[in-house]
């Protein structure tokens, strides 16, 4: 059994020949990107560009999104996932007040149409900075990030359009937790630069009436300054904690530095590839472990794309694309 | 006769090239010199193995095949092959998917047809032609993978077990007679090992206090030190597992030489961090002095305290005076048990078991060991069934003489209540016994149990059914028998709204296949249609067969398996399947259920989970998966007439652990699902499918039908469609139901199984369900002869 696409109420199987499929999916995030190939020329009425997209194995969903401007020339088409939505839709409250409360901000979208979601559970009804409201106008994309940068979790958008914040993503993963697989041939590249020994963040002190402060961690070169400010006021533990997240991705460490790709026959359990996506760990069997530690290495899939027809996967381990330290600050939602 | 080949209508080797050249001024002639058919490449994945030398290689798939054919074209001038190239060009111009044709030259050999999709004539200059009235042509054909017969195979499938197997009653557990306990009916264990001496002391040590150990036929004797008052004791070096709350029997005989104060026992319970629970003072046991060298008996019980898990035995004999340490107090049976409800005398537990006998069964250490040997019980009789009681977590049997035919039924079929796995040993008339036989199947409903048992003899004259009786816990368990009947087959384990169908699969080469799914009235708001192989059928989508544990379950008869069961809030109490490992193939399986729910609030989150492990030793879970689904309630209900009317559930790799057949076939994979949020959850039919090799589609019609066909991209149309037809007062009418379904797939047919199988599963009662497949046999290049077996 194959994945199927269905656009609007339309199954692209009903409509032409179609093929060249791939699916990729985001650690943070969930579906991000789908893209086929189709010759017809027939301009369907489902096939306009916002109308959503799913493909299903079976019953079950494994991806959601609505369509992109197709390229019809060229018979090519692309679909963004669902959980892009959010990188344009504004944190605010049924007021129309800047928040950073997660559930406030989602809940809101969802009201005025702006995200095609459903939260049946709770991300957090905390706001993340002191008196909720942000001086900038942050969109769910940063607020989620931060917000998941501070708890250690990932969001995702589920293909049934539920948002969840799981601590790590699990399908078919052992409660440990990892796919075993065994990567052919090559070695994956390493590193173990050092971009910051010490982060000095700038922040607005909740405590202090709204006075600027600032918080040092860490004790060793270089040291990098970061701008907490537009997070609004924020108490000094919560700067600290920040900044650590910071320091603790961006201090000598050691990570997979390419992808790799993977072939069902490679996975021990042959697990059909519609079972993995981004957020699931692997146990990289003959594997050099750049850290020394273990004969295995174990990482976490920040992003994965299936090649449907080759029946190949590839993943793109966490820690490979981060490697500068703008895009680390970045993904704490906050200014470098 | 010679060969043939034709291009739709266009001949392109006719018979009798001068009458077409008389007809219509040309001819086409292929030739066989640089010719070709083309072959489909196989799709290729390949990865450079780690585990042996070389590749380990997978054909995924096909590309298409591109054949060559080089046609010539004769006439009798040049305005003649103009019109002729004319007419050749524009068959290969046509959109609809061309057919070409090959009939060997012998005729014995049916017409391959190639599935032509684009052709396109390449004209070839040559000035020899150019010069004559002839043209060639090199026409270029991009074909599906493989080539196909020319006439279609509609095979009606047969339907597999639809009627009830029949029952015919035996006993109906009213009476005693023809009853007793069985073979394994009691047996009771010494958690002393070496409780009578008979070959030594093994196990048992002495305390500070004391002098030395010997043994005699009398029992174990210890002496004193050469010291003033003190405490002189044995103790048994092993701890004995024990389960707190409940009650222990301690029995023994002690003996005592010299005048003391006291003598007596003292009993350390420990919990299971190793700590002793309590003090020694609170745990002595003390017996009351009698004249000296007598045996005294000490017989009491104990009840183990909270958290305990073992406990340690310290027989003891208290010293006013110094002695010589020439004296020694005595012990002998010994004996330690969980207190049962029965009482008996002690012997020597070098007992035989055999399985023909009601002797007791002990598995203590002969020669060494004291029981209890117990009175029988015999069975009684209380409500129309056969009762038999026994001690807890031990093993219990009733027997049952008398003769049974089973020459007209394969199964014997027990009804009753009871816990733990069942096995049943049956005896023929001067055959003696044949190996114990576990049940295929069994049907829980509420808390009594179908169990239904494959008989490998025609008749037999007795059986035996054991199991274990309860929680070891527990002082008595009881085993009760409602029915005794024949059985001429398995259950259905559905209601009319399911059905199992096989249809043999011809060609060499996987083959897009059209299903139609039939019924004289309305199929109803849900068809469900799984295709697989049928190599891979030891596995039947259904689970409510293979339900080991739960909630209670009641019978439903409008549900597709035709029972109903709430879903658990915990995963202790969830709905568990079990499936040998042997029979499920390693794969990628889609978890799917029937739902409904009721009492929900809506916007509320339902999270449905689920949990796959095995079991290879019997007890011990390992290799655990879990997984889940959150439902966000759209209403206060869930999956009644409003859709939702399958729900999947999780994808998940099976079994979750490696295991060799022939090893393992004990192995069983088991799968739990519970629901946690709330509600009140209802489960009627769950299915494991193959997402691998198996193709699922479900259909969720909005009005009535009385046929779903699921046609394939065929020759005259590159898309899947799915079609329903109604019929009402005679007039058919038609209608695509594609954007109904709710899974998609693609079915097939592919011959290296020999037959494919199909699952359906409807909402209404379909008491004529039909299936039937249709398709096109494919071939590497040339068909066979195909001969369709037909069914009666």
């Amino acid at each position: 059994m194959t994945p199927q696409v269905k656009v609007g109420n339309t199954w692209l199987s009903s409509l032409s020949s179609w093929g060249d499929h791939e699916i990729e999916h985001r650690l943070q995030g969930g579906s991000y990107e789908m893209t086929w190939g189709m010759t017809t020329k027939r301009r369907h009425r489902d096939l306009v560009p916002g109308a959503p997209v799913s493909a299903w194995l079976g019953p079950r969903p494994i991806w959601t999104g609505f369509l992109r401007e197709p390229d019809w020339p060229a018979g090519e088409f692309f679909a963004d996932g669902l959980c892009r939505q959010a990188e344009v839709v504004p944190c605010l409250t049924a007021a129309g007040v800047t928040t950073s409360t997660p559930d406030t901000a989602i809940d809101n979208g969802i009201t005025r149409g702006w995200l095609d979601w459903l939260r049946a559970s709770s991300i957090s009804s905390v706001a993340l900075v002191e008196g909720d409201s942000t001086d900038n106008l942050n969109t769910i994309d940063d607020l989620l990030s931060a917000y998941s940068e501070d708890q250690g979790r990932y969001w995702w958008v589920d293909p049934r359009a539920v948002v969840h914040n799981p601590l790590h993503r699990k399908a078919m993963s052992p409660v440990s937790g990892f796919w075993d697989v065994v990567i052919e041939g090559d070695r994956i590249g390493t590193s173990e630069e050092k971009l910051a020994g010490t982060v000095v963040a700038r922040y607005v002190d909740s405590a202090a009436g709204g006075a600027r402060k600032t918080v040092v961690v860490g004790t060793e070169l270089p040291v990098e300054k970061v701008d907490l400010t537009n997070r609004g006021p924020i108490t000094t533990a919560k700067a600290t904690a920040t900044a650590q997240t910071i320091l603790d991705n961006a201090a000598a460490q050691v990570g997979l530095l390419g992808t790799f790709e993977l072939t069902r026959n490679q996975i021990i359990g042959r697990p059909n590839l519609a079972m993995i996506t981004a957020g699931h760990r692997f146990r990289l069997r003959g594997q050099h472990d750049p850290s020394g530690v273990s004969a295995s290495p174990v990482c976490t899939a920040d992003q994965s794309r299936w090649t449907v027809a080759e029946g190949k996967m590839l993943i793109t381990p966490l820690g490979a694309p981060q490697r500068d330290l703008e895009s680390i600050i970045e993904t704490a939602g906050v200014a470098a | 006769m010679s060969a043939q080949l034709t291009l739709d209508e266009l001949d392109l080797l006719p018979v009798d090239p001068r009458a077409a050249l008389k007809r219509d001024g040309y001819y086409f002639e292929a030739g066989a010199d640089d010719t070709t058919w083309g072959n489909a490449p196989a799709i290729v994945s390949s990865v450079l193995s780690e585990m042996f030398e070389g590749a380990a290689v997978e054909v995924t798939g096909y590309e298409g095949a591109t054949a060559t054919i080089k046609v010539r074209i004769v006439g009798v001038d040049s305005a003649a092959i103009a019109t002729g190239a004319a007419v050749l060009v524009k068959v290969c111009r046509r959109e609809a998917m061309k057919a070409l044709t090959y009939s060997p030259p012998d005729g014995t050999s049916p017409p391959t047809v190639f599935d032509v999709l684009v052709a396109t004539p390449n004209h070839e200059l040559d000035e020899f032609e150019e010069t004559h009235p002839r043209r060639a042509y090199a026409l270029s054909l991009y074909l599906k993978p493989f080539s196909r017969s020319a006439e279609l195979v509609t095979i009606p499938a047969v339907t597999i077990a639809t009627t009830a197997p029949t029952i015919a009653s035996i006993d109906s557990g009213s009476s005693t007679t023809g009853w007793s306990t069985g073979s394994k009916r009691v047996s009771r264990v010494n958690l002393i090992t070496n409780g009578n001496f008979r070959y030594g002391a093994q196990g048992w040590g002495k305390g500070a206090n004391t002098d030395r150990v010997v043994w005699d036929s009398a029992g174990m004797r210890w002496a004193v030190e050469d010291r003033d008052d003190g405490r002189s004791h044995v103790n048994f070096l092993a701890p004995m597992n024990v389960v707190a709350g409940a009650a222990y029997r301690l029995y023994m005989q002690i003996y005592q030489a010299i005048p003391t104060t006291s003598l007596g026992v003292l009993i350390r319970w420990y919990n299971a961090a190793g700590v002793q629970i309590g003090t020694d003072a609170s745990n002595t046991i003390t017996i009351a002095l009698g004249a000296d060298g007598t045996w005294r008996t000490l017989s009491t019980t104990r009840t183990a305290p909270s958290g305990a898990v073992t406990l340690r035995f310290f027989p003891f004999a208290q010293y006013s005076t110094v002695t010589s340490g020439a004296a020694y107090s005595g012990l002998r049976q010994v004996h330690i048990e969980l207190e049962s409800t029965w009482t008996g005398t002690p012997f020597d537990g070098d007992l035989e078991v055999l399985e023909s006998t009601t002797e007791y069964v002990w598995s203590g250490a002969v020669g060494q060991s004291t029981s209890l040997a117990l009175t029988p019980t015999t069975p009684s009789t209380s409500g129309g069934k056969i009762l038999v009681a026994a001690y807890g977590g031990r093993p219990i049997s009733a027997r049952r003489s008398g003769t049974i035919d089973l020459s007209a039924a394969d199964y014997l079929r027990l009804r009753g209540t009871w816990s733990g796995p069942l096995t049943l040993n049956v005896e023929v008339s001067g055959g003696g016994f044949v190996p114990a036989i576990a049940p295929q199947v069994i049907i829980r409903s509420g808390s009594t149990f179908d169990a239904y048992f494959q008989i490998p003899s025609d008749s037999i004259t007795a059986f035996s059914l054991s199991t274990t009786a309860g929680a070891a816990s527990l002082q008595s368990a009881t085993l009760s028998i409602d029915q005794t009947d024949t059985s001429t087959g398995l259950p259905l384990t559905g209601t009319g709204r399911s059905g199992d169908f096989i249809a043999d699969a011809y060609g060499t080469m996987p083959a897009e296949a059209s299903i139609e799914i039939g019924n004289t009235a309305d199929l109803g708001r849900m068809v469900l249609i799984f295709t697989r192989p049928a190599s891979l059928a030891t596995v039947h989508p259904a689970l409510r067969a293979r339900r080991i544990a739960g909630p209670s379950v009641t019978a439903a008869s409008t549900n597709i398996s035709g029972f109903s069961e709430a879903l658990a809030a915990t995963q202790g109490a969830a709905v568990t399947w079990e499936i040998d490992a042997a029979d499920l193939p390693t794969a990628s399986y889609l978890l799917a259920a029937r739902l409904t729910a009721t009492g929900l609030t809506s916007g509320n989150g339902y999270v449905l989970n689920w949990r796959s492990y095995m079991i290879l030793d019997g007890t011990t879970e390992t290799s655990i998966y879990t997984g889940s689904r959150t439902i966000k309630a759209a209403a206060t209900t869930y999956g009644n007439a409003t859709g939702q009317r399958i729900t999947e559930v999780g994808l998940l790799s099976l079994p979750t652990q490696n295991v060799y057949t022939s090893g393992d076939a004990s192995a069983k994979v088991r799968l739990q699902l519970w629901v946690t949020g709330g509600g009140t959850w209802n489960l009627d039919e769950s299915w494991l499918f193959d997402v691998d090799k198996g193709d699922l589609s479900v259909v969720e019609p909005v009005s009535a039908l009385r046929r779903l066909r699921v046609t394939p991209a065929s020759a005259d149309r590159p898309t899947q469609n799915y079609i329903a037809e109604n019929e009402v007062a005679g007039n058919i009418t038609a209608r695509d139901v594609s954007g109904e379904a709710i899974g998609w797939t693609q079915h097939k047919v592919d011959p290296r199984d020999g037959e494919v199988a199909i699952y359906v599963a409807t909402l209404t009662d379909t008491p004529n369900l039909s299936a039937e497949v249709e398709y096109y046999p494919r071939w590497d290049v040339y068909a066979a002869p195909i001969e369709i077996e037909t069914t009666a």
